[in-house]
């Protein structure tokens, strides 16, 4: 499923891309989501209730049925690159709410700097929600991971599953889109994946308005991509790769946790490089090999494929307590193969 | 009970009843009397002994020889007791004593009663032991005051002692206490002071700011250890011989000494006495004086969800109620501060910021109930700083004991290190656990510090509605402006705050410079950690800045709270 989406994405991402060859230059990128219910078995055996976006409004069950595709969690990737103008409409169709005050949704791209209207949060929008379009022309200098998510009442909705990955490429003089992070050669990859981190309370998924429930949170399940890797044996998410080359990692944190970040071969951790935080270049990259992540946070790193195969590395996440000195909650296991 | 005793009694008036009947029956003439009588050994005059039966009761008392001689006493059973002050008896008494004729030799050793002896020495008091010497009664004995007490056992009723301590090196004040009489009872109090022994001579003195003793300088003489003047500004070096010294406060930061050194402090046979050294603040230097009362007291969350804890926090203010967070400190680098914390709580209490009080320089012991302390230290470094209390497993900081320090620029104006700015905010997060923490910690049982489940987050101390309209805490301003956001995380909680539709520049993290500063729209605090942040206004309109971490946005579970507040921007 997870590959599948996947590949789904680049072949359509590959398609919008030949779109805008043409006249290589900038080009607006319409793009619309719907809301949708996932019920979603766990590997304990218990169902978890999300609402994710799908870009796939009304492709599900078949006219009459008054289906729709199951939401996505996390929902679906959006790649545009600098210089476009990303118009992300929201299709509130069929889509599961909360009851008033905190009825409907909106799109809040975390981390474009974009005016009110275009922020998606409606205690400052004037209350704004629900089927509006979100515009976003990220420049030059903002290529990097984004996100985007609900914003009302996010204590419930982000943690029900409605985020998904924004990525700002970088292009050359004509527009082309290219695989390396900065002006660095060495950011220069052949492959990159995303890396979206989230916790699951199954409490807050069943509460709902004002509840005291959202003072105590006690995360269950710990996901990366929408799925449990609580193994290196079933990792969350996988990918194969060739010996000796680049990877770019696009890590965001949609958690509501504490965590730290590394890229493990065995018991070895990896040294990796950041290049971009939060949509911004490091004017001085720094090469860690561990990275704590905090809620709402994203990076953009760069590090190699060792020379000699087969072998594995796993990137991997371990979810902590907001609390310093706090327990471990989870590690959470991705695998690259080569 | 009391009806048993009764029953006794009773019973034993029967028994005496039938007795006399019996004496009644066997026709013994009732008007034959005898003698009883009897030694006290070692012979003793005067010991009053005691002839009594069931029904009648006399006393007789011994002669110069010790001996005792009841007459005219009739047909019974008796018991015969001797009482003399300061003595004891072997017997006690002697019981069942029947008379049917003349009874002679009921008779005692005396025995002495003992007592004790006992005091204190007090004053600064010797590691080792203190000697103290009993002398009376014709011998001496000696004991050892160990912590300072000491106690003599066998002390003879009547008898006259003495008592001395002795230790080379101390002196005592009385050097002896003479004419120690135990009479019939132990002697308590023999108290000793206890002073401490100088060969030689002294230089001591005090040093004043403002005719005010200044605590804490260093003062260095020729030849000895180190001194630090006390609380009142004093100082002594002890055991000097005689010749030249050279007498030498340190100097303190922001403090001129003067004068420098008194380069020959002549000791001839007799103590000296300086008190010449004086302070004054630098040139060029300000001092800033704060004062800070911990009290007891209650921060309200207002708005839905809201509520009303109990809370520990500080004032600057002497008759009013605690500040959430506590009152801002603030100086330009360089600068003198004093903080003097006064503890008006009922437990202790400590005060720390991170990376300026240290207990190099500062005593950071705990400052108990109603006792307060100041510190002194210099503002060096620009930034941001959190001071807080350390103690208490972290109850104290959670109850609220913390509040920001900010050090600005040298010269006072608006610039943070090399960017200049128009305003500035000062944001001080934090969290309370209210049913786990708060509502426990004045109560009579422990906080159960495991768990930490805040359910109140707090921004400036505002943890509602009012958090994302506070004037002190929004960002509101124009196009083009500059703000300088200065951002500390007292709780134990890491925030993540996210400003929407911006980027901000890191400037500095916990008082140091960032080499490289970093444009985010995320900048994640760890507990007790600083954050200096410039932020560029130039996004008309309305925007949150939350953490962005599930319940921080509520209180109590009621959304948008917690750790939130407005930035709004107009046109130029």
């Amino acid at each position: 499923m997870q590959y599948l989406n996947t590949y789904l994405l680049a072949s359509l991402s590959l398609y919008l891309g030949l779109m805008a060859m043409p006249a290589a230059q900038a080009a607006t990128i319409p793009k619309t989501v719907c809301v949708s219910t996932l019920n979603k078995e766990m590997l304990d055996g218990n169902t978890v209730t999300f609402w994710g976006f799908t870009d796939q409004c009304g492709m599900g069950m078949g006219m009459g049925g008054g289906g729709m595709s199951a939401g996505q969690v996390p929902g679906p990737q959006i790649d545009i690159n600098v210089g476009d103008t990303l118009s992300l409409t929201l299709n509130m169709m069929m889509a599961p709410q909360e009851d008033a005050p905190y009825n409907g949704h909106t799109i809040h791209m975390h981390g474009a700097d974009v005016n009110t209207d275009n922020d998606g949060v409606p205690d400052t929008n004037g209350g704004k929600v629900n089927g509006a379009t979100y515009v976003w022309a990220p420049t030059a200098t903002m290529p990097g991971t984004y996100m985007y998510h609900c914003h009302v009442h996010t204590v419930k909705h982000l943690e029900m599953g409605m985020y998904a990955p924004l990525i700002v490429h970088r292009t050359n003089a004509s527009g082309v889109r290219l695989n390396q992070l900065t002006s660095d050669p060495l950011t220069a990859f052949a492959y990159e994946q995303t890396y979206l981190f989230s916790t699951v309370d199954p409490a807050y998924h069943t509460a709902t308005g004002d509840s005291t429930v959202f003072a105590d949170y006690n995360p269950v399940y710990f996901l990366i991509n929408g799925n449990e890797g609580k193994t290196t044996i079933k990792p969350a998410a996988t990918k194969a790769m060739a010996v000796n080359s680049k990877v770019a990692l696009r890590l965001i944190g949609a958690h509501s946790v504490s965590s730290t970040f590394r890229i493990k071969d065995g018991a070895t951790d990896t040294p990796f490089t950041v290049y971009i935080q939060d949509g911004r270049q490091l004017a001085t990259p720094e090469t860690v090999t561990s990275l704590d992540i905090s809620p709402g946070q994203r990076f953009d790193i760069v590090f190699s494929i060792p020379g000699t195969s087969p072998g594995a590395l796993y990137p991997q996440i371990t979810y902590k307590s907001l609390r310093s000195g706090g327990p471990d909650y989870a590690t959470v296991y991705g695998q690259i193969t080569f | 009970m009391k009806e048993q005793t009764w029953l006794v009694l009773l019973m034993a008036l029967s028994l005496a009843g039938c007795g006399g009947g019996s004496d009644i029956g066997t026709g013994t003439p009732p008007s034959t009397t005898y003698t009883v009588s009897g030694v006290i050994t070692p012979k003793i005059e005067g010991v009053v002994v005691s002839l009594t039966s069931a029904s009648t009761a006399n006393t007789a008392m011994t002669d110069v020889n010790g001996v005792y001689s009841f007459n005219g006493i009739v047909n019974d059973t008796y018991t015969v007791k001797p009482n003399h002050a300061g003595h004891t008896f072997d017997p006690a008494e002697r019981i069942n004593i029947t008379v049917n004729g003349d009874v002679s030799g009921v008779s005692f050793t005396a025995n002495p009663a003992t007592y004790t002896i006992s005091g204190a020495i007090s004053g600064t008091l010797p590691a080792d032991r203190v000697m103290v010497s009993l002398t009376g009664a014709g011998t001496t004995v000696t004991a050892s005051a160990i912590g300072g007490a000491y106690s003599f056992t066998g002390i003879v009723n009547g008898t006259p002692y003495a008592v001395k301590p002795s230790s080379s090196a101390y002196t005592f004040v009385p050097a002896e206490a003479t004419n120690i009489i135990a009479n019939g009872m132990d002697v308590q109090g023999v108290n000793f002071d206890a002073k401490a022994i100088t060969s030689g001579y002294s230089i001591s003195g005090r040093v004043t700011q403002n005719n005010t003793g200044l605590p804490g300088v260093i003062m260095m003489l020729t030849g000895a250890a180190n001194r630090v003047t006390d609380a009142d500004g004093k100082y002594s070096f002890d055991g000097l011989a005689n010749g030249d010294y050279t007498l030498t406060p340190q100097q303190q930061t922001g403090l001129t000494i003067t004068p420098t050194s008194l380069l020959k402090v002549t000791i001839n046979n007799s103590n000296i006495l300086v008190n010449d050294f004086t302070a004054l603040s630098s040139s060029g230097t300000v001092t800033r004086n704060y004062t800070l009362y911990i009290k007891s007291g209650k921060l309200i969350i207002n708005g839905n969800g809201g509520t009303t804890l109990d809370a520990w926090g500080y004032t600057d203010v002497a008759s009013g109620t605690p500040k959430f967070p506590g009152p801002q400190l603030s100086a330009n680098a360089g600068d003198t501060v004093t903080v003097t914390v006064v503890n008006k709580h009922s437990i202790p209490h400590d005060f720390m910021i991170n990376g300026v009080i240290n207990g190099a320089t500062n005593d950071i012991t705990p400052i108990l109930a109603d006792a307060s302390r100041t510190y002194r230290f210099t503002a060096s470094n620009a930034g941001t700083y959190l001071y807080y209390d350390t103690l208490n497993s972290d109850i104290n900081r959670e109850m609220g004991l913390y509040g920001a320090l900010i050090v600005g620029s040298a010269d006072g104006s608006p610039q943070a290190w090399t960017h200049p700015y128009d305003f500035q905010r000062i944001w001080v997060v934090g969290e309370m656990d209210k049913p786990r923490w708060n509502d426990v910690a004045n109560g009579p049982n422990a906080v159960t510090t495991l768990a930490y489940k805040p359910n109140y987050f707090l921004i400036n101390g505002k943890g509602g509605f009012d958090g994302m309209k506070d004037l002190g805490t929004t960002i509101a301003g124009k196009v083009g402006q500059t703000a300088l956001v200065r951002i500390a995380n007292g709780g134990q909680f890491t925030h993540s705050l996210h400003f929407h539709s911006n980027h901000v520049t890191v400037l500095a993290k916990n008082g140091v410079q960032e080499s490289s500063p970093k444009e985010l729209d995320v900048v994640a605090l760890r507990p007790l950690e600083t954050v200096d942040v410039l932020f560029y206004l130039n996004q008309i309109g309305n925007y949150p800045m939350h953490v962005h971490t599930a319940q921080l946005e509520t209180a109590n579970g009621v959304y948008l709270n917690g750790v939130a507040t407005l930035i709004s921007i107009s046109p130029k």
